[in-house]
């Protein structure tokens, strides 16, 4: 057990990679590569099972932490580590790429061998970027998940395709530009990429010239996460991209890409910059705020499904930026579940728009109504995964809510109950798309003949709602393991902290 | 009283083996051009100038296992110039597995185009070891005259011979710049040899006249590289050069003069050099990117690309010598790789008559030849600067060592420029795969010429992306020597002669 | 449907006589608040009874009235009372209200001045119109290419003079 607790790392982060360059040599039979891209992300999504399994919780710092010198001058390290906040980020991306490739089943039939060879090595970028705790590693992830994105959005997509592919490159490329400018300056300070030793400069101010950049370093690395958050007002790639990409892009793309800029913001940003952060917070808290309920408003008038749910992405994600700001153990605390329980949520949801595309072949709610009662277990699975997202108590979207307002309300009254506003309007436009889209007369006749789930449907969902339900009655199972590495983070801002979990 | 010695040593000839080599078989390829009848002439004459290249990589190595100086200290053989004479006999070999498949599609009577690319290569790579401001003007030239001649290989096409003609015109003329700052600095420091301008440099009164000589070096050198704002001539000549041409042209020469400003800026610690340097970065990395978006034309945006990467590396000579020498050395190397490789990719595609060079004739590729596709798109990756390609360490290392200079707004100006500049590679991957081909234009099979040096740079790319450090830790310590010279007393070799200082 | 409805009706007429205060003891406690309120006396419940029953009679005596005794009788009401009962019947238009009120504005508002007009206006016209630039000043840095030799000997000479008096003024300024 011991050596694979120092490998096990990378063992999960490169699977995927491997299980790709595997792929490569695979002859193009579409159904083996369909098997063996699914047996791969099977065997990571296991592999990283033991991540949580044996998971120290008294241990404090980094766990599973494998450090080795990669280059020397610069001096980057092969460090990797898991703590609270990046564990079950990172079994949410295992867990969600075998459902990806479940549902791209019948839908990727050309080209299918590429489609899962990006799919695999994007799933290797991701989880590297939540284990990397070497900037310049963070870094080299981060980008890397950029170009098989774009080419899963330009190539497999529909619609407008290219045009959101170019705006989610260039917007996010363009954005991370400035983390990089920051990143090197603090190389450049203190001789190293190391996440832990640049802290350690930091705060005990052995880094020169610091107070003068602190404020451009805190925006360089801000300006890169809130892109790809999104933040409000630099949202607008969510929609097209959320939209052309093909199913198991947006699962992805909203089930785990966006928590990567609300994870740096955690790591990086409160991490490193405390005190820069603390002075920030309140335009921060207030573009979030804006987000949550611009967001909602955006999504109740949109004609098109899958632009509901993108823009409804961008105001539960505002959630979780609030909840960060709020530097409270509760609205912490539930800004991380907010991220994991909007990852199962949406990433069902995206699902579902995909499993009702295959079959219209349009997102247009018009086209829809009364889909019960052709489709009713659809129907089911849709109305779970809605009540979930919206923040029904027992389903997991609403422990994660109720914390982060808890968490804004104790930083501010005023933003809880603004916060607060966002829980009615996210039922006003999921439950008005639902009603649009199931109850009634059927509008369509040819809606009538529309087939219900088939078996692989449902194996894909059944997870997610499972999820959705266990995360909603027992979240202190997840929360036990964050609540430590929050109150870690929280050090250096010794607010009085609620109590969220006993003991 | 010892005689001067005017007769050279052994070890003198060892120190220029490689340019021997390189000249012996570029002359042996010259004689048996005419003796052999067109068919078989291309096939023998281009093995042996792979040979040759070759001779030229064994030669470097047994050269570089006795470093020191040689003909009476215009050639120092050290770190700093093996690295150069590996990475420009690199690329001249890659350069001539290009051409084969290139000529023949092309239907160029081979002759002398091995001949000349391998003089080019003497040029250049005695460009690297001189010392000797005169001597760097005489490999100038050299280089210059090969890449002049090459560059109007096409000769049925009036666009080869115009971009020749351009080339060989404003080529002269800012050599001649060149030639008229030597002669300023000589007046200005009484010599010609870099070590004793730089002695002299390093006093407190420097004359003006040494600020105009180098003003007027600048004005030479930054032409060869095409920097702003001495870049004009760079988009007609890269679009009507044969496009192997223009891969060995926008790395080869480029490599070597940025060995020469090196040893200029940093060994010779030239004066007032920050600001020039600086404004003439910015000013390429901006209008070099800002051009290149518009271009339909692939060797034309290749070019603008290549005066914005010019910018890159001129960022590092505004930062402190030993790590701006060594990201310059790695930057060369690794723009190297993928710039040659590109080029081999459009060459193949070119077709006869070089049809097909716009971005039109790309669309589709993903679907009509998924390998070639890919390559290429690793080679733009590597262009844009993502990681696990040498691309992203070489911009890394560059601004990371403007950074250590303090140069702020340098570097942003860098980083905005690389990411604006990932449209252009961008859209050439969009053009491959999001888009179809509107007739089914079939692409040729790769030739094994071709298929060797896709595959070396591939390879060279990637491996400086996932395992710089061999290659960066050469060049460091190599950097180290260099810009520690001044002060390292003149090692083996025979005493100068005093006839170069006696006039005065 | 029948069949549930049956069980129904039995339980409402008989259930009230089935004892389940023990049965409920976890919840209520012992009846001890119902014990001390005790003193509202027998009379009251038994009053309270009766005036429950009687109203329920008396709807049911109404509705016999009006819509099987003499059916006539619901329309000509509803005709006297004219608007009053236009408003009662159509909920004193609340929900009109509400709709006209909250939801038109709301749905509106968020199509035009949201949607339409913030996020395609402002932030999506600035992402275009950036992208607009950087086509205009590519452009420009094209058409420096115009093609003359003289031209670009020219600027390789501008280049170098600016060059050339830069490095004087340097040189000239220790």
């Amino acid at each position: 057990m011991n050596n694979l607790d120092s490998s096990i790392l990378s063992l999960v982060t490169f699977i995927p990679a491997a299980g790709a360059l595997l792929l490569m040599l695979i002859p193009r039979r579409d159904r083996d590569i369909r098997i063996f891209a699914l047996i791969i992300s099977l065997l990571t999504f296991c592999l990283s099972l033991y991540l949580p399994a044996y998971f120290h919780r008294t241990q404090v710092g980094f766990h599973y932490e494998v450090n080795q010198q990669w280059v020397t001058s610069p001096n980057i390290h092969y460090h990797m580590g898991l703590d609270g906040i990046s564990l079950w980020l990172v079994l949410l991306t295992t867990f969600l790429t075998p459902l990806c490739v479940l549902i791209s089943w019948k839908s990727i039939h050309e080209r299918v061998k590429e489609f899962f060879i990006l799919l695999l090595v994007l799933e290797t970028a991701m989880i590297g970027v939540f284990l990397a705790l070497d900037l310049f590693l963070f870094y080299f992830f981060w980008e890397s998940t950029l170009i098989p994105m774009a080419l899963l959005i330009g190539v497999y997509g529909h619609g407008r395709k290219i045009y959101a592919a170019v705006k989610f490159f260039l917007f996010t490329m363009i954005a991370s530009v400035f983390m990089l400018a920051a990143l090197l300056w603090l190389y450049a300070k203190t001789g190293s990429f190391d996440f832990v030793t640049i802290q350690n400069a930091i705060h005990s101010g052995r880094v020169p010239g610091f107070e003068a950049a602190a404020p451009w370093l805190f925006l360089g690395f801000f300006v890169a996460f809130a892109v790809k958050v999104p933040l409000f007002p630099l949202h607008t790639w969510l929609p097209d991209a959320h939209v052309e990409a093909p199913t198991a892009g947006s699962v992805l793309l909203a089930g785990v890409m966006l928590k990567m800029g609300t994870y740096g913001m955690l790591r990086f940003n409160l991490g490193l910059f405390p005190e820069q952060s603390r002075s920030n917070a309140p335009w921060i808290m207030i573009l979030a705020l804006i987000g949550i309920i611009y967001g909602a408003l955006v999504a109740m008038v949109q004609p098109n499904m899958k632009k509901v749910i993108a823009y409804s992405s961008v105001s539960h994600l505002g959630f979780v930026v609030l909840g960060i700001f709020s530097f409270t153990q509760a609205g912490l605390d539930g800004a991380m579940f907010v991220m994991l329980a909007h990852g199962v949520a949406t990433g069902g949801l995206f699902m579902l728009a995909g499993i009702l595309y295959e079959r219209k072949h349009t997102y247009e709610i018009k086209d829809m109504g009364g889909l019960a009662t052709p489709m009713p277990t659809y129907a089911t699975f849709f109305l779970v995964v809605v009540l979930a997202s919206v923040g029904l108590p027992l389903l997991n979207g609403f422990v994660g809510e109720f914390l982060v307002l808890a968490g804004a309300f104790q930083n501010r009254p005023v933003y809880g109950i603004l916060g607060a506003t966002g829980v009615i309007w996210s039922a006003c436009y999921l439950l008005w798309m639902y009603q649009r889209v199931f109850y009634g007369k059927v509008t369509h006749p040819e809606n009538n003949s529309l087939p219900d789930l088939d078996a692989r449907e449902q194996l894909a969902l059944w997870p997610a709602v499972i999820a959705a339900v266990v995360m909603g009655v027992a979240p202190l199972l997840w929360l036990n393991i964050i609540d430590p590495a929050v109150a870690t983070a929280l050090v250096p801002f010794a607010q009085v902290a609620s109590k969220v979990v006993g003991q | 009283m010892s005689t001067p010695q005017i007769i050279p040593v052994s070890s003198d000839y060892i120190r220029i083996l490689p340019e021997i080599v390189l000249s012996v078989f570029g002359m042996i390829i010259m004689l048996l051009d005419p003796l052999m009848d067109e068919e078989r002439s291309q096939r023998t004459l281009g093995i042996i100038g792979l040979v040759g290249a070759l001779a030229g990589l064994m030669a470097t190595w047994f050269m570089g296992q006795d470093p020191g100086m040689a003909f009476w200290n215009m050639i120092r053989v050290d770190g700093f110039s093996v690295f150069f004479h590996f990475l420009i006999l690199s690329i001249g070999a890659v350069v001539i597995l290009t051409s084969y498949e290139y000529m023949a599609v092309q239907r160029i009577r081979a002759g002398e185009y091995y001949g000349l690319i391998l003089f080019g290569m003497v040029g250049m790579c005695l460009m690297t070891s001189a010392v000797e401001l005169v001597l760097i003007f005489i490999a100038l030239e050299i280089s210059s005259i090969s890449t002049y001649i090459l560059a109007g290989f096409r000769r049925r096409s009036a666009t080869s011979s115009e971009s020749s003609l351009k080339y060989f015109l404003l080529g002269s003329f800012a050599t001649a710049f060149f030639l008229y700052g030597v002669a300023m600095m000589f007046g200005a420091t009484g010599s010609t040899n870099i070590d004793v301008i730089s002695a002299a440099l390093r006093s407190n009164s420097i004359p003006v006249l040494a600020y105009v000589a180098m003003a007027l070096m600048f004005v030479g050198l930054g032409f060869k590289i095409a920097a702003a704002p001495f870049h004009i001539w760079t988009p007609d000549v890269y679009e009507g050069a044969p496009a192997p041409i223009v891969g060995f042209m926008s790395t080869a020469p480029k490599a070597a003069t940025f060995a020469v400003l090196l040893r200029l800026v940093f060994e010779a610690n030239a004066p007032g050099r920050f600001w020039l340097v600086w404004v003439s970065a910015a000013l390429s990395m901006t209008i070099g990117n800002l051009a290149a978006l518009v271009q339909t034309n692939v060797k034309r945006l290749l070019a603008y690309s290549s005066i914005a990467h010019a910018g890159y590396m001129l960022v590092a000579f505004a930062a402190a010598p030993e790590l701006g020498t060594s990201a310059v050395m790695f930057y060369a190397a690794s723009y190297a790789a993928m710039n040659v490789g590109a080029f081999a990719v459009v060459s193949h595609l070119a077709g006869a008559g070089e049809r097909h060079v716009t971005l039109e004739d790309y669309a589709g590729l993903g679907r009509r030849s998924p390998t070639l596709a890919a390559v290429l798109t690793i080679f733009l990756i590597s262009l844009i600067g993502i990681p696990i390609t040498g691309g992203f360490f070489a911009k890394f290392y560059v601004f990371s060592a403007a950074l250590s200079a303090n140069l702020v707004w340098l570097t942003l100006i860098g980083v905005i420029n690389s990411a604006i500049g990932a449209y252009y590679y961008l859209k050439i991957i969009v053009v491959m795969y999001m888009r179809d081909a509107r007739e089914e234009m079939s692409v040729p099979p790769v030739s094994w010429g071709v298929a060797t040096a896709l595959v070396i740079s591939l390879a060279a790319t990637i491996y400086l992306g996932v395992l710089p450090q061999s290659v960066l830790g050469f060049a460091q310590r190599s950097a180290k020597v260099l810009v520690q010279q001044p002060d390292a007393p003149i090692t083996a070799g025979p005493a100068p002669i005093p006839a170069v200082h006696s006039t005065n | 449907m029948t069949g549930p409805l049956m069980i129904l009706a039995l339980l409402s007429a008989v259930g009230g006589f089935i004892p389940v205060e023990h049965f409920l003891e976890p919840v209520f406690g012992h009846g001890e608040v119902a014990a001390a309120a005790e003193t509202a006396s027998a009379s009251l419940e038994t009053t309270l009874k009766f005036v429950s029953v009687g109203v329920a009679g008396l709807g049911i005596f109404l509705a016999w009235l009006l819509y099987y005794k003499h059916r006539d009788l619901p329309q000509k009401i509803a005709d006297s009372l004219g608007s009053f009962y236009q408003t009662v019947a159509h909920k004193y238009y609340i929900d009109e209200i509400y709709a006209a009120l909250f939801v038109k504005p709301l749905v509106e508002g968020s199509t035009d001045i949201l949607w339409h007009g913030v996020d395609q206006g402002v932030i999506d016209a600035a992402v275009n119109d950036s992208a607009v630039g950087a086509r205009h000043a590519s452009d420009a840095a094209r058409h420096m290419q115009s093609g003359n030799l003289r031209s670009y000997a020219g600027w390789v000479a501008a280049g170098g003079a600016v060059v050339i008096a830069y490095m004087i003024w340097m040189g000239v300024a220790r």
